[in-house]
């Protein structure tokens, strides 16, 4: 009897022993998945992005907006912006020892459709490293002149006719408003990161960069709403490093 | 006598005569009107835009208006959205909500960037645009909140019509040159040489093109 209940107590712990393992390995896999790894030779960088209201705003969540009396407001006009799922926000990193020439980027080609940026609620925001190429697709039902006028990176493709897609290659760095002949405002931004290093991510989000040069690297973050946030870190061979940018108005002048 | 009255009648000719001359001197410091016409090309509609005037001449100063202009926040709107204001001018950005709504006025843009803060109904918060440029104003609250200031180097601007047609007034004599700016830009926006004389100019041709 004694030596049954003592291998009933043996294997009891050998499977907690087992449970324990099991959950250790799985806590540490899952944060080495949240951080980059590096590729030969180069270090990684995960950069999370926070958009934060202006300091001392209650924020009345996500779902209806609510005026400060406590009053949910459905009027057009009073929406509110939702810095917990705030889109568009592009990441890039500009590394001291790197010198990025225009074919470097990556994606090189990055497609754009008509139809899909003219349903958007706001002109979407495509993030592009130097020297890439935008294929304009106008899949449309009518012709489409398809232009820019934001210097240096203006272009005129001319009309594009319904099915058809036109490629504009971009050298410089900056932000760019997409037009079309039919509509009054812009149906897209591009936004031309000065180097390869470049993603769009949301509020509460990351990038994953394995690919960095070593050395000091400046990280930075852009929205259409808000003013740049910057950041730099040092970046060595072999290593995971994180960043926190937050995008606001609480760094403006008052 | 005689010559005393004869050199008493000069002084006095003189005088008159120099009178007339700073007489005419300040109609000229008045100015003249610069009038004309906005083509695009590719014909299309006029999109919301501004001509104005940048000396030619570094370092020239112009007073700016005395009194604040004021931009309501009414109905979680900029009204106007537009406006066209001269260096140096201040504007009074008034939360005259009927609710208790906050607002809090913002400019990322490079000509001032600011940060009004939060703000109750009754209040005004003013600012001085000391750098030519556009302003893009936002509320970080409320999405649709959108406007624009520009701030034009000199008191020499106008807007143009959906006809093309423009007009500035009172511009002095001078070289300048002459800008355009668009509130939501579908052409390059242009700028020329124009020398202001003492009489008005009624046929400027500005043309606006895409490339």
């Amino acid at each position: 009897m004694h030596s049954h209940a003592a291998g009933r107590i043996e294997s009891f712990g050998r499977t907690a022993l087992l449970l324990v393992a099991t959950a250790a390995v799985a806590a540490l896999g899952s944060g080495c998945a949240a951080m980059p790894r590096p590729q030969a030779g180069c270090g990684a960088l995960r950069v999370e992005v926070k958009a934060q209201p202006k300091a001392g705003f209650r924020d009345a969540g996500g779902g209806a907006a609510y005026g400060d009396d406590g009053q949910p407001l459905v009027r057009p006009g009073y929406e509110r912006i939702d810095y917990r799922n705030l889109s568009d926000i592009v990441v890039w990193l500009t590394p001291s020892d790197a010198a990025t020439q225009p074919g470097d980027a990556d994606p090189l080609r990055v497609t754009v459709n008509l139809s899909a940026a003219l349903r958007a609620d706001a002109p979407p925001v495509i993030a592009v490293g130097r020297g890439a190429t935008l294929n304009v697709v106008n899949d449309t039902k009518v012709a489409e002149d398809v232009f820019s006028v934001t210097r240096p990176n203006n272009f005129d493709l001319g009309s594009v006719a319904a099915g058809n897609a036109g490629d504009v290659t971009f050298n410089e760095p900056g932000t760019i408003d997409l037009l079309i002949g039919s509509r009054e405002v812009p149906v897209a931004t591009v936004f031309v990161a000065p180097t390869r290093w470049v993603q769009s991510v949301r509020s509460g989000g990351a990038a994953a960069f394995t690919d960095v040069p070593p050395g000091r690297c400046t990280v930075s973050a852009w929205h259409p709403r808000f003013p740049l946030a910057t950041s730099t870190v040092d970046v060595v061979v072999g290593e995971s490093r994180s960043v926190v940018l937050r995008v606001g108005v609480n760094e403006l002048p008052k | 006598m005689r010559v005393v009255l004869a050199v008493l009648a000069c002084v006095g000719v003189a005088a008159t005569f120099s009178r007339g001359v700073a007489l005419a001197q300040s109609q000229a410091r008045a100015g003249v009107s610069i009038s004309g016409t906005v083509t695009p090309s590719p014909t299309g509609r006029i999109p919301e835009m501004v001509v104005y005037l940048e000396s030619a001449t570094p370092g020239v100063q112009f007073e700016p208006p005395r009194s604040p202009i004021i931009v309501s926040q009414k109905g979680a709107q900029f009204a106007p959205s537009l406006i066209v204001v001269p260096v140096g001018c201040t504007v009074s950005f008034a939360n005259d909500e009927d609710t208790a709504i906050e607002h809090n006025v913002y400019s990322k843009s490079d000509a001032k960037p600011f940060d009004l803060g939060l703000y109750k109904p009754g209040v005004s918060r003013d600012v001085t645009f000391d750098k030519p440029g556009p302003v893009h104003l936002m509320c970080s609250i409320h999405k649709q909140m959108n406007g624009h200031i520009f701030v034009s180097p000199t008191p020499f601007f106008a807007r143009v019509g959906t006809d093309g047609k423009f007009r500035i007034e009172n511009v002095p004599a001078g070289k300048y040159e002459l800008k355009t700016w668009q509130r939501t830009p579908r052409f390059l926006d242009s700028a020329q040489p124009i020398t202001v004389g003492d009489t008005p100019q009624s046929d400027v041709r500005v043309e606006l093109k895409r490339s």
